[in-house]
């Protein structure tokens, strides 16, 4: 079984777990529930176990790179951390509607990355640009930081979903948490992702430096990816400092993970630029 | 009166540069403007730009430095704005923050602790005077520092950790001004451009990016050798410079340089980048007598007359081309047979049949041409980089400490009851105060345990 097999296996594991979270939301099953998390937490081992399967097959090639080396590796990757991120989260709040709106997102990333006609799944070896010691790093932190915000964007809408219903009518939003946990969750996976967000673009400009010798020259994706790392800080300061709660915060979290998916695909295919290999 | 309404000027800008308004103001602009120059390409062609846009788009984007709009007199100023903004910031906030960060031994306030609602207590069968040292010691483990008084019922206990972190959020401030300082340095007093140098060639001058002008280098550099190699599917996998520095005519250093592995010396870095084949000064041709079916091979040098195989006139190599029209390499050369006008053919050497089609006397075809690689390297100077490098290594702490490390403060009352002691505990945190809460939940528990 090569990696790119598996990895479509664990596509539709996802498919199913997204489902079951869906499902144990909607008709407050709580064995539905239990199954869920089992099922996800069988596919992020067969994910991890994909990639590392991933590794050594590019190793067996005589390419022998890390696999994070263009659009179909990089999305893996992210889906990976996005289930990664979500299973923490469940582990601490012990609330599984969440699951309804992270597991998709992992889910649709890793059905573009299998299933898209556009994507190519095949190992290659690198390019003399991709061949640096910074691969790892900067890929790594710029996606955990993804999935960070790609989480806080589903709690972003599950909290304009439930702030909807004040008066707690709704029998479907009784299973989310509190708006005030939703509130805090928004704001603590988007103070990761900034972290992250800030450690990828430092990477990527330190990169640049050995490779290019500029570690800032205003190409589209670095430009993106600092409008991204602006619309967050917009969002930390509005809470910090000007005390900016609930909705508006949600509104803003889901602006960034806009700004977030446009400096990963938007750039990618609309804007050309100096980090075209990535498609 | 005169002084009064200056003085009220300068606080007014003050005030209008303390806000955090201000500050997601500027970045909303800055962020909405960058879109700007990810759409339009910045420093493209001339020639380029007219055809995208015509004439008064051009003229109006030009006038507002569209096409280098990052270091267009407007953006630079509203970078400019947010650093006076934060330093601004700053310095309206921070003796506050100090004078809260500098306090030397903090002791147990009774009215804070009054004002903390979430309050633990449980009785505990042990006398205050015995529970002192023993409590002491655990919430010295748990939270670093520790200060305990006795009082006229039992003793009061204030504890906590991480008092300096409130100092986070001006480290990542200070940060960015940190990268603003490199950026300049680096633009003042640095340079950028590219060197193409043959192999075999020792070179003193770059030219610079921009205006073209040439620079003198403090020492010279010698391509000794260049090597491309390709994966079989024909995808680039390394480009290899060997370089030697040569100072005072003498070599200092040999090294190889590949791409993400440059070759640093005196400040100047050299970074592979592109590469190409020097245009031939000479060419070996083959010309096939159709009459006689021999092959004569001709070795011409460019622009000089050469005499065809029976002496009934001459050719001239005029021109090569590195790739014409996706053909590869190709030659032109004039030919004047005796008799005949002058015809100009094209030469490919990736076709050598081509030829057979102008039906002439003899096939000229390409046999073989000297190739010689020159080496792009692009040269840089950048003095602001480690000023750079040291305020992005300064902001990923500060983030990490501002967003992940809070002051965490615990007061304890322990009071003389009738069977034993009352003991009393709150705690408070300046940021994320539920994960503090539990650990102080998780504190009340352990001290229970102990007598």
């Amino acid at each position: 079984m090569n990696s790119s097999f598996l990895l479509s296996i664990i596509t539709f594991i996802y498919g199913a777990s997204s489902f079951l979270y869906i499902t144990t939301w909607i008709f407050k099953k709580p064995i539905i529930g239990k199954l869920a998390t089992i099922v996800t937490y069988l596919g992020f081992l067969g994910h991890t176990v994909g990639i590392i399967l991933r590794w050594v097959e590019s190793y067996q090639m005589g390419a022998g790179h890390a696999p994070l080396s263009n659009m179909y590796e990089s999305l893996v990757f992210f889906s990976w951390s996005i289930i990664l991120l979500y299973l923490l989260i469940e582990y601490k709040y012990k609330n599984k509607s969440i699951g309804g709106f992270a597991a998709p997102l992992a889910f649709f990333a890793l059905a573009y990355a299998s299933l898209s006609p556009h994507i190519e799944d095949r190992i290659a070896p690198l390019i003399p640009a991709l061949k640096s010691n910074w691969l790892i790093a900067h890929v790594v932190t710029c996606f955990i930081g993804y999935a960070a915000f790609a989480v806080s964007f589903g709690v972003a809408i599950m909290y304009i979903m439930k702030a909807g219903d004040a008066q707690g009518k709704s029998r479907l939003l009784s299973q989310f948490p509190s708006v005030k946990i939703l509130d805090r969750l928004i704001y603590q996976t988007i103070t990761l992702g900034f972290l992250f967000l800030t450690m990828g673009i430092i990477t990527g400009a330190v990169w640049a430096n050995s490779a290019w010798g500029s570690y800032w020259s205003w190409d589209p994706k670095e430009t993106w990816s600092l409008i991204t790392w602006f619309v967050y800080a917009i969002l930390i300061h509005s809470r910090m400092v000007r005390g900016w709660r609930g909705k508006r915060i949600a509104f803003l979290s889901i602006i960034g993970f806009i700004a977030v998916m446009f400096t990963y695909f938007g750039v990618n295919y609309i804007l050309s630029g100096l980090h075209s290999y990535a498609q | 009166m005169k002084k009064e309404k200056e003085g009220s000027f300068t606080e007014r800008i003050w005030s209008f540069f303390a806000s955090v308004k201000l500050s997601v103001v500027l970045l909303i602009v800055l962020a909405a403007t960058s879109i700007i120059g990810t759409v339009i390409p910045q420093n493209a062609d001339p020639a380029g730009y007219f055809q995208s846009y015509g004439e008064v788009f051009c003229k109006i984007f030009k006038f507002l430095g569209l096409f280098d709009m990052y270091h267009s007199w407007w953006f630079l100023f509203i970078l400019m704005m947010l650093t006076i903004n934060l330093l601004v910031c700053s310095f309206k906030r921070l003796p506050t923050v100090w004078k809260i960060v500098s306090v030397k031994n903090p002791k147990f306030n009774k009215k804070r602790f009054n004002n903390i609602k979430r309050k633990d207590s449980f009785i505990i069968p042990s006398s205050p005077e015995k529970l002192k040292s023993v409590y002491e010691s655990y919430i010295i483990k748990k939270l670093r520092y520790c200060h305990s008084e006795e009082t006229d019922a039992g003793f009061v206990l204030y504890a906590e950790r991480g008092r300096w972190t409130r100092m986070g959020v001006y480290i990542v401030h200070l940060s960015i001004i940190i990268l603003f300082i490199g950026a300049i340095v680096g633009s003042l007093f640095g340079y950028n451009g590219w060197v193409n140098i043959p192999e075999g060639v020792t070179v003193d001058h770059i030219r610079l990016r921009g205006n073209s002008t040439l620079r003198q280098l403090d020492f010279a550099l010698r391509c000794n050798d260049f090597q491309a190699t390709f994966y079989d599917s024909g995808m680039p996998k390394e480009y290899k410079s060997s370089l030697t520095i040569i100072e005072n005519g003498q070599e200092v250093l040999t090294r190889s340089v590949i791409v993400n592995d440059p070759l640093r010396y005196k400040g100047v870095s050299f970074y592979q980048s592109n590469y190409g084949i020097l245009p031939p000064h000479r060419v070996t041709l083959k010309l096939m007598d159709y009459k006689t079916g021999k092959s004569e091979s001709i070795e011409a040098p460019f622009h000089k007359k050469v005499n065809l195989p029976d002496n009934q006139g001459y050719f001239k190599v005029v021109r090569f081309v590195s790739d014409f029209m996706n053909a590869g390499p190709s030659f032109q050369i004039q030919l004047l047979d005796n008799g005949k006008s002058p015809v100009l053919l094209r030469l490919f050497k990736n076709y050598p049949s081509l030829d057979r089609m102008r039906k002439g006397r003899y096939l000229f075809s390409v046999e073989s041409y000297p190739e010689v690689y020159y080496t792009g390297l692009q040269v840089t100077c950048d003095p602001g980089v480690w000023v750079v490098y040291s305020g992005c290594i300064l902001l990923i702490i500060g983030i990490t400490i501002t967003f992940f490390m809070s002051h965490n403060r615990l007061f304890m009352e322990v009071v003389r009851d009738e069977e034993g002691s009352r003991v009393t505990i709150a705690g408070t945190a300046n940021k994320n105060r539920l994960a503090f809460e539990e650990k102080v939940k998780k504190i009340t528990e352990g001290l229970q345990l102990l007598s």
